[in-house]
């Protein structure tokens, strides 16, 4: 690889700095008298030695000095170029889709990887927008990816769904890290994580969930209905055990019904079917019949139950049902978690843009530990565990979820044996 | 008693269990109970026996509650028959269309009694 000689100029100055040394001894033996004559041939040939001894040892270092700083050159220059066709390879070849994109979201390159997963020809996605492949999933995801990354900022991690040519949907995780390219203008990197199979999956898991939960309801039904029709029999007289069997029956029912409504809001959060759909209506009228399902339930456990609701707030507009589901929610984790003699507070304040609902407790509280896992789907917080309270973990879910349809956020003050207090924050329409 | 045993009441249900307590806690009542077990069989017996209430479940197999309900409200006798529609709770999105078609009143199934069905067929019968 290295076999050329390099081109060096050391033996031209060996030989320069032997001719100039010769042409001025020389004429100094010639021209110089010395006092004695043998010691100046002596001198001469002592210095002819001398300047070919430097000349020879200049001549090799410098001749070895250039060879090595050649053969650096040489080996450097080989390294970049090959480390350049690696990298280049491996952006070509690399599993994971990789576009290069300028400013605007104009596709400037493709790998391999990123023309598959459009289902492209080569070259077919250059100079489109790739803005344009991001499906509108209903929520503002869509706009808030291209205004983020025009204002120069980086994308990490935002899951989206994107539409191949042939219309088809694929999901993926979607990055952009910014870069500057020679000229010094800055480009982004844009990068795919395909999840469309575990997408699938995931769906798959979700649609048997919701098929299994809607085909428990009629057997439920069923079940409710007839020990109803059994408690009703004319003429026949319950002992007090029987009763008690037939309290823990209905008990029974109760809660398998819960945990069915919790299984199919969760699925149908997942598969995104619960579509907001905005009606107005009576603010009061609505809390009034939350209040009203939810008496009942603190009187049962003697918790106090307070609020604010019997106000006049006027007409607002929402989606009820995502609405009760979140509140409902709260209002029952509230009742649950506090103990007799409590007391559960449910306040409403409206501002121009926002309606704050805020559902405070005299409860148990969530350890300090809980608070960042609190809404997570299946989590149940470590006191309520130990305590034995019943419960699936699902409640705070669905209710994140369900305020996220409608454009709310939730949040939560808590003390461990103080309370818990839970902000729902939803926008005016 | 006379007026609530001259009530007919046709309860359209395809799960044998609910239609046949709905007849049950409909028959204590004292009303006359007539079932069917898919929308079409529905359809034709309420055109036949022209009962005061049909208690219309929506999910169905042949013809859907929603199906019935257009095709008895395009009837010169259909058209005025009181109606209840049972919903099981995610069928929420088809209450308007329901609503729209002269489904004057639905209960969801799933968290309602029996009692609170008896009520209010009680109710729209003025019985």
């Amino acid at each position: 690889m290295f076999t050329e000689r390099p081109k060096f100029y050391a033996e031209y100055i060996a030989l320069v700095v032997f001719g100039i040394s010769s042409l001025v001894l020389v004429p100094a033996v010639l021209f110089v008298r010395l006092p004695y004559e043998k010691l100046s041939l002596v001198v001469i040939i002592v210095l002819a030695l001398c300047v070919i001894l430097i000349s020879t040892v200049t001549y090799q270092s410098l001749s070895t000095y250039v060879r090595t700083y050649k053969m650096a050159q040489k080996l450097s220059k080989d390294l970049l170029i090959h480390s350049r066709e690696l990298f280049y390879e491996l952006y070509r070849n690399s599993p994971v889709p990789y576009i290069l994109i300028d400013m605007e979201g104009k596709v400037e390159s493709a790998n391999t990887s990123a023309i598959r997963f459009f289902g492209v020809h080569e070259g077919a996605l250059d100079g489109t927008d790739f803005f344009t492949y991001i499906e509108d999933d209903g929520t503002n995801k869509t706009n808030f990816i291209p205004a983020y990354f025009k204002q120069g900022k980086p994308i990490s991690d935002a899951e989206v769904s994107l539409h191949k040519a042939d219309g088809t949907i694929r999901y993926a995780i979607l990055s952009i890290f910014l870069y500057k390219d020679v000229e010094g203008r800055q480009k982004g990197l844009l990068t795919l994580v395909d999840i469309t199979k575990q997408k699938m999956v995931d769906k798959a898991k979700t649609e048997f969930v919701s098929l299994a939960s809607h085909q428990l309801r009629t057997p439920i039904s069923s079940l409710r209905w007839n020990v109803e029709l059994f408690e009703g029999i004319p003429d026949v007289t319950l002992t007090d055990t029987q009763r008690q069997y037939l309290r823990k029956i209905t008990d029974g029912i109760a809660r398998m019904d819960s945990l069915v409504t919790d299984f199919l809001s969760v699925s149908k959060l997942e598969l995104g079917t619960l579509k907001p759909h905005y009606e107005t209506f009576e603010l009061s009228d609505f809390l009034g019949s939350l209040h009203e399902e939810f008496r009942l339930h603190a009187e049962k456990k003697n918790v106090t139950f307070e609020t604010n609701w019997s106000e006049q707030f006027g007409p607002i507009t929402s989606d009820t049902r995502l609405l009760n589901m979140a509140l409902g929610n709260l209002l029952s984790n509230a009742i649950k978690y506090t103990p007799q003699n409590g007391v559960v507070r449910g306040t409403v304040t409206l501002s121009e843009s926002t309606i704050t609902f805020r559902i405070e407790d005299s409860g148990i509280g969530i350890p300090g530990s809980d608070h960042e896992m609190i809404f997570s789907k299946l989590f149940r917080a470590s006191n309520v565990e130990s305590k034995g309270i019943d419960g699936t973990g699902l409640g705070l879910y669905i209710v994140k979820e369900a305020l996220r349809v409608i454009g709310g956020t939730i949040s939560f003050e808590s003390r461990e044996g103080v309370g818990t207090t839970f902000i729902a924050v939803i926008p005016r329409r | 008693m006379n007026t609530e045993q001259s009530k007919k009441v046709l309860v359209i249900e395809d799960e044998q269990d609910l239609r046949e307590a709905l007849k049950t806690a409909l028959s204590n009542e004292s009303f006359e109970v007539h079932t069917a077990g898919d929308g079409e069989a529905g359809l034709q017996m309420a055109l036949e026996v022209k009962p005061d209430l049909i208690l219309l479940d929506l999910m169905m197999p042949k013809l859907d509650g929603l199906g019935v309900l257009k095709a008895l409200r395009g009837d010169e006798w259909g058209k005025n028959v009181k109606v209840i529609v049972m919903t099981a709770l995610d069928d929420l999105e088809r209450v308007a269309e329901v609503l729209e078609n002269g489904g004057s009143e639905y209960l969801v199934k799933s968290n309602i009694s029996l009692g609170t069905v008896v009520a209010k067929v009680k109710e729209k019968l003025k019985v």
